[in-house]
């Protein structure tokens, strides 16, 4: 229950960067980002991954488009745009030392 | 990630379902979410409803080119109240709001029940020429029983928020008809009813966004409704039809209108004319003090209403 309340906690924290991080490899449509989310275990449904991606949106971090190349329905294809990228880095920075610093803590308690 | 297969599974048909009637039921269930979602997230700006609905619209198109029936596509994003619930968390929006619009509305109950309180006490009598003592100790006290029912709701538990309002605003409404050994005064209380009523009913009718248009064109058609009540007494003889008359009736439906298309700023404007009528029988008490006094409480319960119902929502700050 503990672990649990903690994963949770840490994950709200840092799943738009893991959305930023996915997006970093090219652009992918909604389902299939929330089904990597999922099989990682950040996120439980797609529930979450829309809401989290509609203020992404609203702060201009990821952009939607629509491709109707396919033979089914339009899909949404969502890519990181320049602040995303921006922010990508400065995450990746803060969570390297961070993480160091958390570790070096860890070790030195057990 | 490896580009997932897109394989399109038909999904089995029910014994006796055709083809065509499947494919209408499937896009029935896509239409009511979005139906549902779309009425919930009123409180967003246009661009980011419609943002969030495309966003639904590929989901329930990739779920199907993922082999998903519509039902598992919706079970995936959650019923809409919740789902619409988490976009507006992530958007900056609630669930401060509509606490908000009941806060005001009932601090502003409180005051107006106090500012009653004052002018029934000490202001009316004097200038109706009643023969006038220092009022006692207790009629102050009994006058301001009103706005301790009215800062009740405030005071009390928020899980009692609810029922405390309600009881209020039946309270203050009885109050404000009853005729206690003549104390014909407690009349002027009613605009503090109205305001508590406002309270109970506001934050539930613009808890999704502005309010739907039958509760607008209500509000438009209250805020004419003092204005051409003059104007009939007027035609019926009991006083002159000015001209300034006919142009106050005139602004007023023009304002009424202005209210049911769904202008806050209308509502900030009506509440500062009912602010103004209520001051205005406060300093000169006519014959028609209490009529004055009741129109200048409906339509500052509507103003402030309208204004905090139809407020735009605040832009996220969060980045």
């Amino acid at each position: 229950m503990t672990e649990e309340r903690i994963a949770t906690n840490l994950r709200k924290g840092v799943l738009e960067y893991c959305v930023l991080a996915l997006l970093s490899h090219g652009e992918k449509y909604g389902l299939e980002l929330a089904d990597d989310l999922t099989t990682r275990g950040l996120i439980a449904s797609e529930g979450s991954l829309y809401p989290l991606l509609a203020r992404m949106r609203e702060n201009g971090l990821v952009e939607p488009r629509w491709d109707a190349s396919g033979t089914g329905r339009p899909r949404r294809y969502y890519a990181i745009t320049d602040d995303g990228t921006d922010q990508l880095k400065a995450f990746a920075q803060v969570w390297t030392s961070l993480a160091a610093e958390v570790n070096a803590l860890l070790e030195g308690s057990r | 990630m490896t580009e997932e297969t897109t394989t399109t599974e038909k999904t089995t048909m029910n014994e006796g379902t055709t083809m065509p009637e499947e494919t209408e039921m499937n896009a029935s269930i896509e239409r009511a979410y979005l139906r549902d979602a779309g009425k919930r997230l009123k409180a967003l700006t246009p661009e980011q409803r419609d943002a969030v609905l495309d966003d639904v619209r590929a989901h329930f198109a990739e779920a199907a080119d993922a082999g998903r029936s519509p039902e598992q596509a919706a079970e995936g994003l959650g019923d809409p109240a919740t789902f619409t619930e988490r976009v507006r968390a992530e958007l900056g929006h609630e669930p401060g709001r509509t606490d908000r619009m009941w806060r005001i509305l009932q601090w502003l109950a409180t005051g107006v029940a106090v500012f009653t309180a004052m002018f029934v006490t000490y202001l009316l009598p004097d200038t109706r020429g009643d023969e006038f003592d220092e009022p006692g100790f207790e009629i102050v006290l009994l006058h301001l029983v009103p706005a301790l029912i009215a800062v009740l709701p405030i005071l009390v538990p928020a899980r009692a928020r609810r029922i405390a309002t309600m009881a209020a605003a039946i309270v203050l409404t009885v109050v404000s008809f009853a005729v206690f050994e003549n104390m014909y005064d407690l009349y002027f209380f009613l605009p503090s009813a109205m305001l508590t009523w406002a309270a109970l009913i506001v934050p539930v009718i613009a808890r999704n966004g502005r309010p739907a248009a039958g509760w607008r064109i209500t509000a438009g058609v209250l805020t004419a409704l003092p204005a051409s009540l003059a104007l009939v007494g007027g035609l019926a003889g009991s006083w002159d039809v000015t001209v300034e008359v006919v142009l106050y009736t005139v602004a007023f439906l023009l304002l009424g209108v202005l209210i049911a298309l769904g202008k806050s700023w209308a509502g900030i404007v009506l509440a500062a004319v009912g602010v103004a009528l209520v001051i205005e029988s406060t300093l000169s008490p006519g014959l028609l003090v209490l009529g004055v006094w009741w129109a200048g409480g409906l339509l500052l319960t509507v103003g402030v209403s309208h204004a905090l119902a139809c407020a735009r929502p605040r832009k996220t700050a969060r980045a």
